[in-house]
């Protein structure tokens, strides 16, 4: 007499749609656990030590207290300021002309990690994972479908 | 010190502070000048954001070369610049490729971004702010652009430091509307990519002229 009990493929199909259903719903927690940790900095591409040096002097002639010529002091800001996460502590500067101006120095390489880019990436990975589970699931739906049919006519 | 001591010294201190730095026009310091730019990565700083619906992309460029030449009287800059596309990143190199594809900048047709200065003149208000109107050419398509620009003379007081000649630091901030370029953003980027990208420059001249880069072998 024929079983009812699971092939190894809707198994794994169960298994598949469980895991990938488990990724679309865990990465909210993880994502707002990192964005608790989020601080704003104003990213900028930074001058080198004898520009910055240069550009200091000629702040001195008219120091206005203004953020804007401060920041241009270290380099030419790229935007406002933003949310980071995640962010190298080495390329963080607190203007000695006003402290509580957080700059980020915009890395050689790559870029750094905005809140609004992490949700960004982590939205498609979570519909995504969620499609994979509906598509996983239903493929097991179909094939435990067609297996009881087929153990039914069996019987 | 008898009198025609002091007469003397008081006159040079005088004439001192009226060429400090600080109390003339970027284009006094700067008169028949020709400013080298692009030579040296750190000092030359351009950036592009994008801000669209659920992304924002931050793009730097650190390449440029050009030369811009102020007039007999400090009044005047002309000059053109050109930015090699292959040069600009945004973080993501995948994304950099995109940059440099025929939808997008076309870097193999149009190896770079070109910005032709048409008029700059000495603001007459603040002498540290030109007003400029220049033409602006991306992926082959020229356009008209017209703003102001920040314009330092930095004392030769700096020059060894930064490596010879006499220095000028330039910044600017304006928008490239990118279909006026002929640069359509497909509706499937459409939320993650803005028409609109603030372009912001940020460069330092040199009187000091590049040594030719050497062939290699």
């Amino acid at each position: 007499m024929a079983t009812h009990e699971p092939t190894r493929l809707q198994r794994l199909l169960k298994l598949g749609a469980l895991a990938a259903l488990a990724v679309a719903v865990l990465v909210w927690p993880i994502y707002f656990g990192i964005k608790s940790t989020a601080v704003t900095y104003q990213q900028i591409a930074p001058v080198d030590p004898a520009a910055l040096a240069a550009n200091r002097y000629l702040y001195s002639e008219d120091p206005t207290g203004k953020d804007a010529d401060i920041v241009a002091i270290y380099g030419l800001a790229i935007d406002g300021p933003t949310d980071y996460v995640l962010v190298d502590e080495a390329l963080v500067i607190h203007p000695e002309e006003k402290p509580s101006l957080a700059l980020l120095r915009r890395p050689a390489t790559g870029q750094p990690l905005q809140v609004a880019g992490l949700f960004s990436r982590l939205a498609y990975l979570s519909v995504g994972a969620f499609l994979a589970a509906l598509v996983l699931g239903a493929l097991r739906w179909l094939l435990v479908r067609r297996h009881r049919k087929t153990m039914a006519n069996v019987n | 010190m008898n009198t025609r001591q002091w007469l003397a010294t008081t006159l040079m201190a005088l004439a001192g502070l009226t060429l400090a730095p600080g109390n003339v026009g970027a284009g006094e310091a700067l008169k028949a000048k020709k400013f080298h730019f692009g030579t040296h990565p750190a000092r030359t700083n351009i950036t592009f954001v994008s801000e669209a619906d659920i992304e924002t992309i931050h793009g730097v460029g650190h390449e440029m070369s050009g030369v811009l030449t102020v007039d007999a009287q400090g009044k005047s800059v002309t000059g053109s610049l050109s930015i090699p596309v292959a040069s600009l990143r945004t973080g993501i190199a995948l994304r950099d490729e995109h940059l440099r594809s025929d939808a997008w900048l076309d870097e193999k047709k149009f190896p770079s971004i070109g910005l032709r200065l048409v008029s700059a003149t000495e603001n007459k208000k603040n002498p540290k702010i030109w007003d400029y109107a220049a033409d602006l050419t991306i992926k082959g398509v020229t356009k008209r652009i017209r703003g102001t620009t920040r314009v330092s003379a930095i004392p030769d007081r700096f020059s060894a430091s930064l490596g010879g000649g006499s220095w000028v630091r330039v910044r600017a901030a304006f928008d490239v509307v990118l279909g006026d370029f002929g640069i359509v953003v497909p509706q499937t980027v459409g939320a993650k990519v803005s028409t609109t990208w603030k372009i912001g420059i940020d460069l330092y001249g040199t009187t000091s002229a590049p040594k030719p880069k050497s062939k290699s072998k």
